[in-house]
């Protein structure tokens, strides 16, 4: 069964083809990833269950295409549209990674409630109740993770500016 | 140990305010989880896993399993009173739940679903403590070779159980072992697949994969979409007493968490089927099978008892054999490596308080679910209403300290979300993740076990030689077969099933 939203089943070929194209290609690497030793039999050497893992992706990659392609999933859908929503994530795969970057330059507290609040504008809440329930989720978020249960995240380079006393309970605690 | 002592020992842990804490949060924030649209158990227990590393192992799988039982409870709040399911197991529910809510007997219908998961959980749990340890009896029988076959028959049933979908949930199967596979080779010392990469060398690890494919793509899914709208609150009411009408079906709720118990314990099956087979026997013994689907309490009945019963079975597995059937199993299979537990007969002889603390704690989670939900049912409704982009906000937002607290690793971050897109377009097309992360955790362990069995045997033909690993290759084969006929002969009712499921699900999401 392919999806049964027929607008997508142009996609859905696309994204099974790019996928097959990517494991020939982890295919097409295979004699110089990994190493094959010398007076092992074939199941014990140490590239056997990559082999195994590529050969079924390969399969059923195939497999999956041949029938879409039996069922006319090419001639189906917009996949123009389609296409766009996925991009449309990239966007928010952006904001994630600029949030990464963030946290050791500014700190968790600081670049949490920055990244909500920017966020939640960048959707278009713009009533007062969203604004401040990102803040507060922000700080909740922090206090449980950080302050409570002392989740393994380094303090921010702008906490180096702090005085020395206020410097280290930030680094441990925010 | 006698088993007073046990008892003793257990009740002892039980007392700690951490796995007290834990117990709490877990229940409550279950039913909270589960109560949202959007958010779900894989999402709550991807985010929270890195966090319960640092905790001892009964309180973080305390944590994790309290999270896993009471969603599901959760999901029957605005299944029932809104018509949206708040994760896909509770999408059946809506049939009979929200025809029931628009007849005015919304308490009615809350009180069915809550009282059929309790008994439904409770059972699980009973089947949980006489069967783990029978198991576990068993279980020194399992040399490597059982294991590597009880894996690969993990691995197929994980493939055939995606009705309609086998080929694609085998590609998807075969990069999980692909990727489970990557990095230094711990025999040989030599690289496989890592492109002279420092990040490679080490493999890829699961929590970034399960991160990136659970808890960012739908991040990402809500972010892109829009808020949906959702129908104003009925009133709700009088729950204590209509929590026993459960016991007036008495013919649906106890096979139905029969069925969930059966599908919990072996590999691949989960909800859907349990809940097929609950839904099938309730309309065929009830006394108005016209009512289905336009309010049947019996209805309500199976699917809750069907879907509730499958988490502590889910266990059974895990505990005597360390061999995950799910998901979720497969997440919490990693609590127990992280503190060097491992899980099978070793932990019933050496560690039986941890279990029996375990068992003890699924039973008290139950009823702080209960009581929990006789009094907040309503303000549920307010969670509910939590717009789905700003969710998606809240979902990235912890998604981070989930990556990020692994290793403070920017390229993990990168590559977890780069796994975010990749799920997006799996849910965008409608397919499916599970043999992702069933590939890496299954796929790893048949590869171990092949390799030290391999070690002691001259031929592959010799593996089948021992009566248990016979046995497991005679149920791969048979599974096969069932699976072709199948295929040939069709199965019309189980499809309309699935399709009619499908349609059910659909109402939590918003399309862009």
């Amino acid at each position: 069964m392919q999806t049964d939203n027929p607008s997508r089943q142009g996609a859905e070929f696309l994204f099974i083809g790019v996928l097959l194209l990517f494991s020939l290609w982890l295919w097409s690497q295979l004699g110089t990833q990994v190493t094959y030793v010398e007076g092992q039999p074939f199941f014990k050497q140490p590239g056997l269950w990559v082999v195994i893992g590529l050969a079924i992706m390969t399969l059923g990659c195939g497999l999956h295409l041949w029938q879409l392609w039996r069922n006319g999933a090419t001639r189906q859908g917009e996949l123009g549209h389609e296409l766009l929503i996925w991009a449309r994530s990239l966007e928010f795969l952006g904001w994630f990674l600029v949030y990464v970057w963030l946290v050791p330059v500014l700190g968790y507290l600081p670049a949490t409630v920055l990244f909500m609040l920017a966020l939640t504008l960048r959707l278009g809440y713009t009533e007062p109740r969203l604004l401040q329930a990102s803040v507060l989720v922000a700080l909740a978020t922090v206090l449980i993770f950080k302050t409570f249960l002392q989740a393994k995240i380094p303090g921010g380079a702008l906490y180096e500016y702090l005085p020395s006393g206020l410097r280290n309970f930030f680094s441990i605690y925010f | 140990m006698a088993h007073s002592e046990v008892l003793l020992a257990s009740l002892e842990i039980l007392t700690r305010w951490d796995v007290l804490l834990a117990l709490l949060v877990g229940s409550v924030g279950g039913v909270i989880i589960g109560a949202i649209p959007g958010v779900g158990a894989a999402i709550a227990i991807a985010i929270l896993l890195p966090a319960t590393f640092s905790m001892e192992p009964i309180t973080g799988l305390t944590l994790l399993l309290g999270i896993y039982a009471s969603s599901m409870y959760g999901g029957a709040i605005p299944a029932i009173l809104i018509n949206t399911p708040g994760s896909s197991v509770n999408a059946l529910t809506t049939y009979n739940g929200y025809p029931m809510t628009q007849r005015g007997e919304a308490a009615r219908a809350l009180a069915l679903a809550y009282g059929a998961s309790f008994v439904g959980g409770v059972l699980a749990i009973i089947a949980l403590i006489t069967l783990t340890p029978v198991l576990a009896k068993v279980a020194p029988m399992f040399g490597s070779r059982e294991i590597f076959f009880a894996a690969c028959l993990g691995m197929i049933l994980v493939v055939v159980s995606h009705r309609g979908q086998t080929l694609i949930a085998l590609a998807m199967l075969g990069l999980g072992i692909f990727l489970g596979n990557i990095g230094m080779d711990a025999v040989t010392y030599t690289q496989r697949y890592s492109f002279d990469q420092v990040w490679l060398s080490s493999g890829i690890n699961l929590i970034v994969v399960v991160l990136g494919l659970y808890a960012i793509s739908q991040a990402f899914t809500l972010l892109v979409g829009r808020d949906s709208k959702r129908p104003p609150e009925p009133a709700v009411g009088g729950m204590f007493r209509k929590l026993f009408e459960v016991f007036r079906y008495p013919k649906v709720l106890f096979p139905s968490s029969f069925f969930g118990v059966v599908a919990g314990i072996v590999p691949g099956v989960g909800e859907f089927l349990s809940q097929f087979f609950a839904y099938s026997w309730a309309q065929k013994v009830s006394k108005a099978p016209e009512l289905f689907g336009k309010g049947a309490p019996d209805g309500i009945v199976a699917s809750e008892a069907a879907n509730n019963s499958v988490p502590p079975a889910a266990m059974i597995p895990l505990l005597a054999l360390g061999i995950p059937g799910e998901e979720l199993t497969a997440m919490m299979l990693t609590v127990f490596y992280v503190h060097n537990v491992v899980p099978g007969p070793g932990l019933f002889r050496d560690q039986p308080e941890f279990i029996t603390s375990l068992y003890l704690s699924m039973l008290i989670l139950n009823i702080l679910v209960i009581i929990f939900l006789l009094y907040a049912s309503r303000f549920m409704l307010k969670v509910v209403a939590i717009p789905d982009r700003f969710l998606g906000v809240i979902i990235l937002t912890l998604s981070f300290i989930g990556v990020y607290s692994l290793r403070n690793s920017f390229t993990d971050c990168l590559l977890a979300g780069v796994f975010g897109i990749f799920g997006f377009i799996l849910k965008r097309l409608d397919l499916p993740a599970v043999p992702i992360i069933l590939g890496m955790v299954l796929g790893k362990i048949a590869e171990t076990k092949f390799r030290s069995s391999m070690a002691r045997v001259d031929s592959p033909l010799e593996m089948i030689e021992r009566p248990i690993t016979a046995v497991l290759f005679g149920l791969i084969l048979l599974v096969l077969v069932v699976h072709f006929v199948g295929l040939r002969r069709g199965t019309p009712k189980l499809e309309q099933f699935d399709d009619e499921l499908h349609e059910a699900e659909k109402k939590r999401r918003t399309d862009p």
